[in-house]
């Protein structure tokens, strides 16, 4: 099983480790509670280096990259990190990444775990007539993340500099005792935060990063808080949310898509789709009655007739009740419609939210 | 490293690590602090109707942790006549103080004879033991 350099140190640290996507990761270090908690109120960190890191580098990065993925990566200013989905001939979902443009010629994609070979193979065998190099530099380098209201504070005191202006969803690079740090603002907790993209050291060298941030008091997070924590503010999670059987349509993504952009891949099919009534549409689900919905239960109409089923769900701290990720047929789709959730054989009342569970927190 | 359990002398316990403490004609009933360190972090406790009817070895009510769902069963039959509101909103109680304040219900005993079907302390502490060597054998 993979790795994240760090492991070791959290296995020091007492973390309980899991397995996630075929990586060995730390699931929490003290209570999910209390890691919930330093996020929504202070500063946690997260190590994430299952996540996939690739670089696209070459004279035609941009133009090779507006192929397939479906943000305007040309409009896109340098210096500017953008969510989007790379699609297949159908729409479906090949994955949701984030891409950081660096120049016109270096582009930087963080994609997810689960689809690494997919998504690599994806980008290579399309590189093919195009001035470009794709490299996976993931095994090489370390991702971190600080997420919560005080992060700024803390890797502004990191690495000394005031990073209150920085915009959300920008990023630059940084040296750090002789580490090139690609630092963006960033996250996928609803809170302010920054993503350290850390190249090219070793283990040791990572972990003192790794250890420098909590000696400052940033409470080591593991992945059990940031799945409560996405869940809270709705963001999807890939292989749950959405797959290559779901369009952009059906997992409400469009925002993510550029349908102005000429020739991306799955844009015709989107087009012709769009005529279409969606099979089912992703909703969220906050629990009026007792009882946590689980990824797979089935979503009953209140004549408790099947209308879906639960992709994602758990405890939210934040709001001390079940919450929901699930896909439902499109009529049930509006917010507030009450639904039921079969809990083990027990209908259980539950309202359709289209909003984030929890508000946002980010800077503008 | 092995861990340590506290088993409190005055109570009855079940093989499925509930506990009982006798108040008159009342039984407490919780689980053990041996259930909520296998269970880990509680993050969510489903608690009975007061007034319903439970029997022996009847699901009681159920307790969601980071690693588990795990259903609570009636140590003894009878009326419910407290539910512990507090583990809505503070399921952890359960972790922070398994033998007070994260009592889960109260039940109104209507058979003796069922109380000589539980363990007593020194059999509980037996019992936990053998399954922690059980387990141990794996490593």
């Amino acid at each position: 099983m993979r790795a994240s350099p760090l492991i070791n140190l959290h296995r020091e640290a007492g973390a309980e480790i899991g397995e996630f996507a075929g990586w060995q990761s730390p699931l929490w270090f003290a209570t999910v509670r209390e890691e919930h908690q330093a996020v929504r109120n202070e500063a946690g960190i997260f190590d994430i280096s299952h996540m996939t890191r690739i670089e696209i580098t070459g004279n035609e990065a941009e133009l090779f990259l507006d192929k397939l993925l479906t943000q305007d990566v040309k409009k896109t200013k340098p210096g500017r990190m953008k969510y989007c989905l790379m699609l297949n001939e159908q729409a479906g979902i090949i994955d949701d990444l984030t891409f950081y443009k660096d120049s016109e010629e270096s582009i930087i994609i963080v994609s997810n775990a689960a689809t690494r070979e997919r998504v690599v193979r994806w980008l290579k065998t399309h590189s093919e007539g195009f001035d470009v190099d794709v490299r996976d530099f993931t095994d090489s380098s370390v991702l971190l993340a600080v997420q919560g209201p005080r992060s700024a504070d803390y890797v502004g005191k990191w690495l000394n500099t005031d990073l209150r202006d920085m915009k959300w969803f920008s990023g630059r690079w940084v040296k750090y005792r002789g580490l090139h740090v690609l630092l963006t603002r960033s996250g996928y907790t609803g809170e302010d935060g920054f993503e350290l993209n850390i190249r090219d050291g070793s283990a040791e060298d990572f972990g003192k990063v790794w250890t420098e941030f909590m000696a400052m008091g940033v409470k080591p997070c593991g992945l059990a808080v940031r799945d409560m924590l996405r869940l809270e503010c709705a963001y999807p999670l890939y292989g749950h949310e959405m797959d290559e059987a779901t369009t952009p349509v059906e997992a409400r993504l469009m925002w993510a898509v550029k349908m102005e952009k000429q020739g991306f891949i799955g844009k015709e099919a989107l087009i012709s789709k769009s005529s279409e009534k969606p099979s089912s549409l992703l909703v969220g689900l906050k629990m009026v009655e007792q009882g946590i919905p689980r990824g797979g239960y089935v979503v009953m109409s209140r004549e408790e007739r099947e209308i879906g089923r639960v992709t994602s769900g758990g405890m939210s701290y934040s709001l001390n009740r079940g919450i929901a990720l699930a896909k439902i047929a499109p009529e049930y789709a509006d917010d507030g419609t009450v639904v039921l959730v079969d809990i083990k054989g027990k209908p259980r009342k539950a309202e359709v939210s289209l909003r984030p569970f929890v508000e946002y927190r980010i800077p503008r | 490293m092995s861990e340590t359990f506290e088993v409190p002398d005055d109570l009855l316990y079940t093989k499925d690590h509930e506990w009982v403490r006798i108040e008159k004609k009342i039984g407490v009933v919780g689980i053990t602090d041996y259930a909520q360190k296998k269970l880990r972090e509680v993050i969510y406790v489903e608690l009975p109707n007061v007034n319903t009817l439970v029997k022996q070895k009847e699901t009681l009510a159920t307790v969601e942790s980071v690693k588990a769902t795990s259903d609570i069963y009636a140590p003894l039959s009878g009326r419910i006549t407290e539910v512990n509101v507090k583990l809505v909103d503070t399921p952890e109680l359960i972790n922070d103080s398994p033998y007070e304040e994260g009592w889960i219900a109260k039940i109104e005993i209507t058979d003796q004879s069922e109380l000589d079907k539980l363990m007593d302390a020194d059999e509980y502490r037996r019992y936990i033991e053998a399954l922690e060597e059980e387990a141990g054998e794996g490593d």
